[in-house]
Order: C-alpha cells, then sequence, then structure tokens
C-alpha cells in the first residue's frame, strides 16, 4: 500500500524538480517548493483542529484564566494558601490545554514526514557536502538537512506575508483568539512592576517633604 | 537585541544561497559526483520495490548477508552482518528477495497504514482528553501494535547489534510525535512571550546535558528487552500520578479549592492590605524572593539538576517527559503557573530535539517517515475527537479507566522485560 502511495506521491511531487535544467538548483528549488508547501498545509490543517475544538478551548482557557488570576490575587493580598491552592488548580487546567496544544501542534506537521518518505526514496543515497568539516556533523549532509534549512526560510518567508493572504488571515485571528489567555492572565511580575512604581512614588514623595 | 534578532534569518538566508551557490559552481564537491547523484536521482524513476539479492544457499544462521542493500551507514553495516535467511534459517535473518517493510529492510513487517492510523487517533484522543498517557500508548504502539518489538526480538540471538539498532528506531519515533508536536508549542508560546528565559536555560542546560549524555551512552547497547521492561515501569509512574487525581484526597483538594476561590473572591471584593513585595536572597544556588508576601524559592542549580533527571529518564524512553517535568516544577521549584506555561513545552522540545539529534546524526539510527506521518495524521484527527466525546464520560471515569489500562501495560512489560514473559494476558 505504501509503495502505491509513493508512486502516486512520486508522480506528484517530480515536476517541481524539473523546473530549471541544473541539477543542484533544481533540487534545492524543488526542496523549497515542497517546504512552502508543507508550511502552507500545515496552517491549514491547524486552523482546522483549532476551528473545530474552538468551543471547548474557550472553556479551558476562560478556566484558565480564572484560577491564574484568583492565584495573582490571592498573592497581592498576602494569602499564601490561597495562593498555592489556586495555582495548583490554574496548573492542572494547563495540563489540559498543554496536552491539546500538542496535539493541535502534530496537524502543522503532517505533510513533512510524507515529503521526507518521498525525499528518501528519491534522494536518500545523495550525499550533499559542506564547505567544511563541521565537528559532529561532519563533511557532508543528507536530504533531511537540506529539507529543514529550506523550512526555515519558507516558514520564516510564509509569515511575513500571511495577514495578507486571504484564508490564512482568519486563521491568524483563530490563533490570536486561542492565544487570549496570556493578555488577560495577570502575572506576578505586574504586581512586582506595580509595587515597585509605588514604591518609587512613596519614596519621591519622601524626598521632596 | 531586537536588532540582532532582525537580521537573523535574513543571515541564515544568505548562508544557505551562498552553500547552494557554492554546489552549483562546483566549489564545494566531494568525491561520488554528487551533482550527478542528485540529477540521477531526479530523472529516473526508482525502484519501489526490494531489489533481489543473491542469497547463499545453506549455511543455516551464521552466514552474514555480507550485502548493505544499498542501505546507508550504520544500518547498512548492520544488514550485511545479519543472516540470510535459507532452508535452514527461517528467523532471526533477512530474505532480500522479500518485500520491503519498516525502514526499508526486506522481510521486515510492515504496519498497516489503516492500523497505525487508527492508533494513532486513539492517541490523539488520549492527548485532548487526559492528557499526559498519550505518549505512553505511542510507544505501545511502536512496541506491540505494529509488531517492531516482536520483530526486533528474532534477531536477539542472529544479530544482536540489528535487535539494539531497531529498539533505537523505537525510542527515537516516540520521540518525533513529542518533540516535533512540543517544537510548534514552543514557536506559540515564545511569540506570546511565556517563557520565563533564565528558568528554561537553566532547565535546558540540565536537559541538553541530560539528553546527549544518555544518547551516547544508550544508542545501540539497550535491548529490546530492557526497554520494555524500563517502559513498563515508566508506565507504572503515570499510573501513580493518574491514580493520585482520582483519590479522595485530591478530589478533596480540588472541592476545597473550588470553595476557597469563592471565599477569597467575596474577601477580595471587601478590599484588604497588601504586604508587598521583598527580594530576600539572589545567587546561582538559590533565589528567594517574596511577591506580596508569598514566598518562592527558585534555584538554577536544582532546576539543571531536575531538567538533567528528567531528560535522561525521557530519552532513555522515548518519551516526552511533561508528566514528571510539570509536577517538578509546580511541586519540587514551587513555581507559578505564568512561569511553568511555555517553559514546559520548551524543555520537552530541547531534550527531545537534542535526543533525536544524537541518536539520528551521531548514533545513525533512523525512523521510518510513512509510519511517522500517519501517527501525525492520526494524531490530528483524535484531537478533534477528544473534545466532542468528553462531555459524555465523566473525567473520574476516563482517569479510572486509563488508571486500569496502565496498570495493565506496566505489569505486562515490566514481566516481559525483566522476567521474560508476560504474567498478564496473553502471555
Amino acid at each position: 500500500m505504501y509503495e502505491r502511495w509513493l508512486e502516486y506521491l512520486d508522480r506528484g511531487l517530480i515536476p517541481f524538480y524539473r523546473l530549471v535544467d541544473d541539477p543542484v538548483l533544481a533540487y534545492f528549488l524543488g526542496t523549497f517548493l515542497l517546504a512552502l508547501f508543507c508550511v502552507l498545509v500545515g496552517e491549514l490543517l491547524v486552523g482546522l483542529a483549532i476551528y473545530m475544538n474552538r468551543n471547548y478551548l474557550r472553556r479551558l482557557t476562560d478556566e484558565l484564566i480564572k484560577w491564574n488570576n484568583l492565584a495573582v490575587e490571592a498573592a497581592e493580598k498576602g494569602h499564601q494558601d490561597a495562593y498555592h491552592t489556586f495555582n495548583k488548580e490554574a496548573n492542572d487546567v494547563y495540563g489540559k490545554l498543554f496536552f491539546l496544544s500538542i496535539a493541535h501542534s502534530a496537524a502543522c506537521l503532517v505533510p513533512i514526514p510524507f515529503i521526507l518518505t518521498w525525499m528518501e526514496m528519491r534522494f536518500g543515497t545523495v550525499d550533499f557536502p559542506l564547505p567544511f568539516h563541521v565537528p559532529v556533523v561532519g563533511s557532508s549532509v543528507n536530504y533531511i538537512f537540506t529539507f529543514v534549512v529550506l523550512y526555515l526560510p519558507a516558514w520564516w518567508l510564509f509569515k511575513k506575508v500571511k495577514k495578507h493572504l486571504p484564508v490564512y488571515r482568519n486563521i491568524e485571528t483563530l490563533l490570536e483568539d486561542s492565544a487570549r489567555a496570556v493578555k488577560e492572565m495577570k502575572s506576578l511580575a505586574d504586581l512586582l512592576e506595580k509595587r515597585m512604581k509605588k514604591t518609587k512614588r512613596v519614596k519621591t514623595r519622601v524626598q521632596e517633604a | 537585541m531586537k536588532k540582532v534578532k532582525r537580521f537573523l534569518m535574513p543571515a541564515f538566508i544568505l548562508l544557505v544561497l551562498t552553500w547552494i551557490y557554492g554546489l552549483h559552481t562546483g566549489v564545494i564537491a566531494q568525491e561520488g559526483h554528487d551533482a550527478n547523484k542528485a540529477q540521477e536521482a531526479v530523472q529516473h524513476t526508482p525502484p519501489m520495490e526490494a531489489a533481489p539479492a543473491t542469497a547463499p544457499a545453506t549455511g543455516g544462521c551464521n552466514v552474514p548477508f555480507g550485502d548493505d542493500l544499498g542501505f546507508k551507514g550504520k544500518l547498512g553495516k548492520i544488514i550485511a552482518q545479519t543472516p540470510v535467511c535459507s532452508a535452514s534459517c527461517t528467523k532471526g535473518c533477512i530474505d532480500p528477495k522479500a518485500p520491503k517493510g519498516y525502514l526499508g529492510i526486506p522481510g521486515a513487517p510492515k504496519p498497516n497504514p489503516i492500523a497505525g492510523l487508527l492508533w494513532a487517533i486513539w492517541v490523539g484522543w488520549i492527548f485532548s482528553t487526559v492528557g499526559a498517557f498519550g505518549g505512553i500508548m505511542a510507544g505501545v504502539g511502536h512496541i506491540t501494535i505494529f509488531g517492531l518489538a516482536n520483530y526486533a526480538k528474532s534477531f536477539k540471538k542472529t544479530n544482536p547489534a540489528l535487535n539494539k539498532f531497531l529498539t533505537d528506531t523505537i525510542r527515537v519515533s516516540n520521540m518525533f510525535l513529542v518533540g516535533l508536536s512540543a517544537l510548534v508549542s514552543t514557536i506559540n508560546y515564545w511569540r506570546m512571550k511565556r517563557i520565563v528565559a533564565p528558568l528554561a536555560i537553566a532547565l535546558a542546560i540540565g536537559a541538553v546535558g541530560g539528553a546527549v549524555g544518555i544518547a551516547e551512552l544508550t544508542a545501540g547497547k539497550i535491548s529490546l528487552k530492557s526497554y520494555i521492561g524500563y517502559f513498563g515501569l515508566a508506565v507504572f509512574v503515570v499510573a501513580g500520578f493518574m491514580f493520585y487525581g482520582t483519590t479522595e484526597k485530591a478530589r478533596a483538594k480540588r472541592k476545597a479549592a473550588r470553595e476557597a476561590a469563592k471565599r477569597f473572591e467575596e474577601a477580595a471584593k471587601k478590599g484588604g492590605e497588601a504586604e508587598g513585595v521583598k527580594v530576600v536572597k539572589f545567587g546561582i544556588t538559590e533565589c528567594v524572593f517574596t511577591f506580596y508576601g508569598v514566598e518562592f524559592k527558585f534555584s538554577p542549580l536544582v532546576a539543571a539538576l531536575g531538567g538533567f533527571c528528567i531528560a535522561i529518564i525521557a530519552v532513555f524512553l522515548g518519551i516526552g517527559g511533561g508528566f514528571l517535568l510539570v509536577p517538578f516544577m509546580t511541586d519540587i521549584v514551587k513555581l507559578p503557573m505564568f512561569i511553568v506555561a511555555g517553559t514546559s513545552a520548551f524543555v520537552v522540545m530541547i531534550k527531545m530535539i537534542v535526543g533525536i539529534a544524537t541518536y539520528m546524526f551521531l548514533k545513525g539510527v533512523k525512523v521510518w517517515w510513512p509510519l511517522v506521518g500517519t501517527e501525525l495524521v492520526g494524531i490530528f484527527i483524535g484531537s478533534m475527537i477528544g473534545p466532542r466525546t468528553q462531555k459524555y464520560i465523566p473525567d473520574i471515569w476516563l482517569k479510572r479507566l486509563f488508571v486500569v489500562l496502565a496498570i495493565y501495560v506496566g505489569l505486562r512489560y515490566t514481566s516481559k522485560g525483566f522476567l521474560g514473559h508476560s504474567i498478564v494476558p496473553p502471555y
């Protein structure tokens, strides 16, 4: 079954590598286009996962914000026991959100192993020499390395233009909404800052007096 | 710092382009004319099935294959040392004429994509409902469900090196699922500025040391039997954590927390006196500070040591270790929520990436991409099913179910690993 899928993949992917005649340029151009394809499809899948789970995510996020803010308020009032109790509850909810986000993140990476399967079949025996011997890595690298070094620029480029692309613009809004906990969660560092400002003001007043 | 960050990626792209230019013009070249090899790879369709090789007719299981079957690196060398199948040798050998299976090895089991997908949906469902047990179940899939353990076991006597190599691929495949996903989570948290760099770095230093150390020390040296035994022990630890969550004590604590929250909210409305902030002590071994009367102790050394120990366990077993890391940060280091968030994802990512890199690049361990890909698809689907089914199954019953499952898996793996046979069915 895998072989059949590989044949289909081969038919679909090899044209990316035949856009130019030079073998080196053809390889890197093709790999960059595949990396860009992985970024685009991955982001679409993440958007789909977050959209499908939006209600559950909202509920967990609300709970996280509630317990975290209670913990910070307890700290502000000096209730040490209450702080630890609320903080523990916040951590439990965070645990759920953490593993859910791990599952969502898998969506982003879904296309990559399939592309690497195909690349291994096509380019598994090719060594790409490095300009000098790199300790640990050696004097040459394989297809995985070339894919990773091209995936990073593809991802960076996509992030730059994401907000201007029709569907991805909506995904960005979804992602921002799911990350609202960050904005709404009170932080102890904010308390520290507030307190320091207050102390500074008191000191200034004392000096003036 | 911001200016430096802005130029980081363009500088990286420039470096990559220079390298490509060097390869293109032939300034950077190697024996073997790799440009021609790349051209050949692009122009010709490679064979999808195993290339038949001539096998020695007789000789039992003592005759090494002597051919790497086109496998590169460590796997090629190990394959060449494996006996070839013959009339007198049918187990623990390689039949070059058999169809390619796991890792492209002829005759190796080929996990059914549908079974792989269904199992991964189950893993994704656990990730999105119970959490920590997902990584363990991914491991159970690689060891038992896909038949990789039995295949590795068959080489125990005929080629122990292949047995250990296959054990390493199971460990790395587990790490791939958790590590790659944690990478994306970390990027999101980093963007949200949810990672407290000094703590994360302290933990990561320990984690990197542990991950490299354990991968260096154990790659190619751990037999499948030992691995399964230790994996079983880890399952017991997870079962312990989950069981604690279902106890009366833990449930009473949750109830008390909810009541305390109510009282606290009422008291907060009436107003109260703040006690202030005071840094008591700051140093490498101990940082003590109070935020409005609540005391925190954070020791960079303890954090690094904790990161080191957790990384040893996680990379050895090929699991994320989040189930150890989060309690470590909250219960031992006593850190507040906003520090734990993000930092745990960052540390899981660091140790998984370092572990994977050490196994794959330094020790030549391979993974089978189609399986990893199928599993990622399954986790993605499972993560969407989980929240939809959760309302029908009470949280407490879900946890109890997984405690029973974890005890069964733990008993089975520990006994198989350390006693040589399972004490629970199927024997």
